[in-house]
């Protein structure tokens, strides 16, 4: 009797040690595979002596997994804000290369100084056009550069929530099976692996919170409260723009019919790159617009015309730099969206158009009414210096620029040129700051988590071990066996 | 980078992570030792790019003014020239009235000698530098001035001409100019004549000049003139004593008219060089004040120069230290990465 059961109890183990070398031999072969939570096994006792079950289970740590999910949002928000930053950076460039708006702009306070000199040189004068021309269209690229990239992260959100809807359908079949509890034990922890990677990739596009309901049901909510998934997966919804001109007011993203974004939201995402990509389009960009309209609106006033008749009647024009709005003075201290991709140099004194260059020095670019030089000299450079100075000269500009108030038009522009940099200064330290972490957040949770190849040849050469330790077992309760019989 | 999870296969292995960031930091680093410069110098400079930005435009001025100031100075030394030659002309006429006054040589000679002047005047009066007439006001591009003795006769010879035959009844060739009494000849020339030489009859006839000259910035905050204006009562003055030398019939007056002529021709070259020397005073302080302002602004620019290169460009050692510590970093970080490859139980069963 007591022969039989050792014979059942070294069955059993050697049952058990080849479950177990089939776990080791999973965890190796998903060595690479980066949703896999190491698998372990759990050897329990059984009722009768020296029977043992084992139960296979993950290596999976909750906690870790959390921390990790909320780093990996706060990289991709920061990243996605430094990226969109990045591309406008074309707009300032290396001090060195000048080419900024403050950059052009003082190229073309100096090309003026020298038509001052030389007020009755028409090659100076086409010269001092030319660098207006040159800081008209170098705001039209900024304004320009500005809007692509508002319309790419407005592209970009929709790829985002695209890719959230496909992850919640994911979702959806792996917590399905998990909660039928269908399938092995093996089977189920794939598919808990499975729901594990979503939820990583889902966090990716915005910040999420876990809830684990009874059967390891989990509900995804968003950080601001918003229900992702709750036994079905919801529809996040997100109508993109396709054509972005300054005054577009990007749309909002929906989860579950709830606005999560926008000022009006209040149920709006903490992070993710969902949230950084909303932030660069209706806040980075929108107020880097505002400065550079502001500039453009700035040079317009600074360039602007008065009546010079005896008794003046007609109001004030715009001059050299004009827009689609003119003859009316775009209004002072006041951002006009979109005015910095529509400023160009007036016709009649840019000489490619047929215009005239001595205007800049006469003035009249609008007009009779508005000639300075009355007696028509060569040598006149009144206006000239008044235009020099007028660069100088403090002007009220719009808070939403979100510079100073009231300062020079230089002043103004290279404030702006501060604010920008300083904007990416401060989003790539976030940015190298949340990628540290992640990578630091990324190590603990493999560590807790993933495959050690040396620890699992470790438990395969003890596993080897005890296989052959119960094969001899066997053998020689073969032998004792025989030995009885034959004995008889 | 992709943010998901990193598995990581061996127990201590260097971070791939890690090992790109000290990668990019070397790439960087090379770039700043070629270039010399921060390799993201918008990134370093953060919230003081305005100021460096504006800084350059400064220096960029400060090149704009120095070479718009070494126009000026070439504009006002010229004018110098010119100045001083009409101080010898005046000072020529001057010379030969007192002689002839004194008898000493015939009115035929001081005659000769104001005709050949007068052009001589008029032709520095009109000389232009880089188009610029320096002697025309803000009229830049027109000569301030026309031949008197030209042909066809210019508006002031034809005035002088007009005046001289209404006062007397004949012409300044006609032998009859030597019946003209010397109190005739000094209200002629001190009411008819000298009122050729004033407003608004001076504009007509003589000059295209404007009043008003041209200034010029010659620095952040200071302005200078850079023409000057045959309107000036000197130049008027002495083209007031060339005219009546040259043209009132002068060999045929009688001798107390000629007497006449020379005493205001005297008086006036003599107001006109001392009111000529002035003038040229007043060019040399504004010459000066040109220089004074240029060399001003080199010294800025070198202080500009000094801010804007604290804040773009590196230190050279600090940067070659910095790819040395890099390299060695990387180096570490591949040996021990090998050598980790090595230690793994695979190679021990």
């Amino acid at each position: 009797m007591n022969l039989s059961a050792a014979l059942n109890a070294a069955r059993s183990s050697i049952a058990a040690k080849s479950l177990q070398t089939a776990v080791t031999a999973e965890n190796i072969s998903n060595i690479d595979n980066p949703n896999f939570v190491r698998r372990q096994t759990e050897t329990v006792s059984a009722g009768s002596p020296g029977v043992r079950i084992p139960t296979i289970t993950r290596a999976d740590d909750s906690a870790l997994f959390r921390q990790f999910l909320e780093v990996t949002s706060g990289t991709t928000e920061k990243q996605a804000i430094l990226d969109g930053l990045t591309q406008l950076e074309r707009t300032i460039g290396d001090p060195e290369l000048e080419s900024s708006p403050a950059a052009l702009m003082a190229k073309f306070q100096n090309s003026i100084q020298s038509y001052a000199t030389l007020p009755h040189d028409p090659v100076v004068a086409a010269t001092a056009i030319q660098s207006a021309v040159d800081l008209a269209s170098g705001l039209n690229r900024a304004a320009d550069i500005v809007q692509q990239t508002r319309s790419q992260a407005d592209a970009e959100i929709g790829h985002s929530v695209d890719r959230i809807n496909s992850l919640l359908n994911q979702f959806h079949t792996a917590n399905q099976a998990i909660v039928r509890g269908a399938g092995s034990a093996s089977e189920l922890a794939g598919y808990l692996d499975t729901r594990d990677g979503v939820l990583a990739k889902l966090a990716e596009e915005l910040d999420i919170t876990t809830v684990t309901r009874p059967n390891n049901d989990v509900a995804i909510y968003a950080k601001g409260g918003a229900v992702l998934y709750e036994k079905t997966p919801r529809q996040v919804s997100f109508q993109a723009t396709a054509v972005f001109t300054p005054s577009t007011v990007g749309n909002q993203v929906y989860i579950d019919g709830v606005p999560v974004t926008g000022n009006s939201s209040t149920m709006a995402i903490g992070s993710g790159k969902l949230k950084g990509l909303v932030e660069l389009r209706d806040n980075v960009s929108v107020t880097y617009q505002n400065q550079i309209d502001e500039m453009a609106r700035g040079l317009i006033e600074a360039f602007s015309e008065q009546d010079q008749s005896a008794v003046p009647v007609l109001p004030d024009v715009p001059g050299l730099f004009t827009y689609p709005g003119a003859p009316a003075l775009p209004p002072s201290g006041t951002v006009m969206p979109g005015l910095a991709s529509q400023i160009s140099v007036n016709d009649s004194v840019n000489p490619t158009t047929g215009g005239n260059v001595d205007l800049l020095r006469d003035g009249g670019i609008s007009g009779a009414s508005y000639v300075y030089n009355t007696s028509g000299h060569a040598g006149y450079a009144d206006r000239l210096s008044q235009l020099f100075e007028a660069f100088n000269a403090q002007r009220s500009f719009d808070p939403a620029a979100k510079t100073e108030s009231t300062t020079t038009l230089l002043g103004f522009s290279s404030l702006s040129a501060s604010w920008f940099e300083n904007t990416r200064a401060k989003a790539t330290d976030e940015a190298g700051y949340q990628t540290a972490l992640l990578a630091r957040s990324s190590d603990s949770l493999s560590r807790a988590t993933g495959v050690d190849l040396d620890t699992e040849l470790a438990t395969m050469m003890e596993l080897e071990r005890s296989y052959e330790a119960s094969a001899r077992l066997l053998t020689t309760i073969d032998n004792m066996f025989s030995t009885l019989l034959n004995s008889l | 980078m992709r943010s998901t999870l990193i598995r990581q296969n061996l127990p201590s292995s260097i971070s791939p992570i890690s090992i790109r960031s000290v990668q990019n930091n070397l790439a960087k680093a090379q770039t700043e030792i070629s270039s010399g410069r921060w390799s993201d110098v918008g990134y370093k400079l953060a919230e003081q790019t305005g100021m460096v930005l504006n800084v350059r435009a400064q220096i960029a001025l400060i090149d704009t003014f120095e070479s718009t100031n070494a126009l000026v100075i070439g504009r006002t030394d010229i004018t110098q020239n010119v100045v001083s030659a009409l101080v010898d002309e005046a000072q020529i006429l001057f010379d030969a009235s007192v002689a002839a006054r004194s008898t000493q040589t015939g009115p035929e000679v001081v005659e000769s000698i104001a005709r050949d002047g007068l052009g001589t005047i008029i032709s520095n009066l009109n000389t232009a530098i880089q188009g610029v007439h320096i002697f025309g006001g803000i009229n830049a591009d027109t000569p301030p001035m026309e031949d008197y003795f030209g042909i066809p006769s210019p508006a002031s010879k034809n005035a002088v001409d007009a005046a001289f035959l209404a006062e007397f009844g004949f012409t300044q060739s006609d032998p009859a100019v030597a019946s003209i009494t010397p109190a005739a000849m000094e209200s002629f020339i001190d009411n008819a004549f000298s009122d050729l030489f004033d407003a608004p009859a001076w504009a007509t006839n003589w000059s295209s000049a404007t009043d008003e000259t041209l200034k010029t910035k010659i620095s952040f905050s200071e302005y200078t003139q850079t023409t000057q204006t045959v309107n000036e009562s000197a130049i008027r003055k002495l083209a007031m004593a060339y005219t009546m030398v040259a043209d009132l019939g002068l060999s045929n007056q009688n001798d107390g008219a000629f007497g006449v002529i020379m005493d205001k021709a005297i008086d006036l070259t003599g107001q006109s060089i001392g009111e000529l020397n002035v003038l040229k005073g007043n060019i040399g302080v504004g010459q000066q004040r040109v220089e004074v302002a240029s060399d001003r602004l080199v010294a800025q620019r070198d202080v500009f120069e000094g801010l804007v290169a604290d804040r773009e460009n590196v230190d050279a050692y600090e940067v070659a230290t910095r790819v040395s510590l890099l390299t060695n970093q990387l180096e570490a970080s591949y040996t021990l990465t090998a050598r980790l490859q090595q230690l793994s139980l695979v190679k021990f069963i």
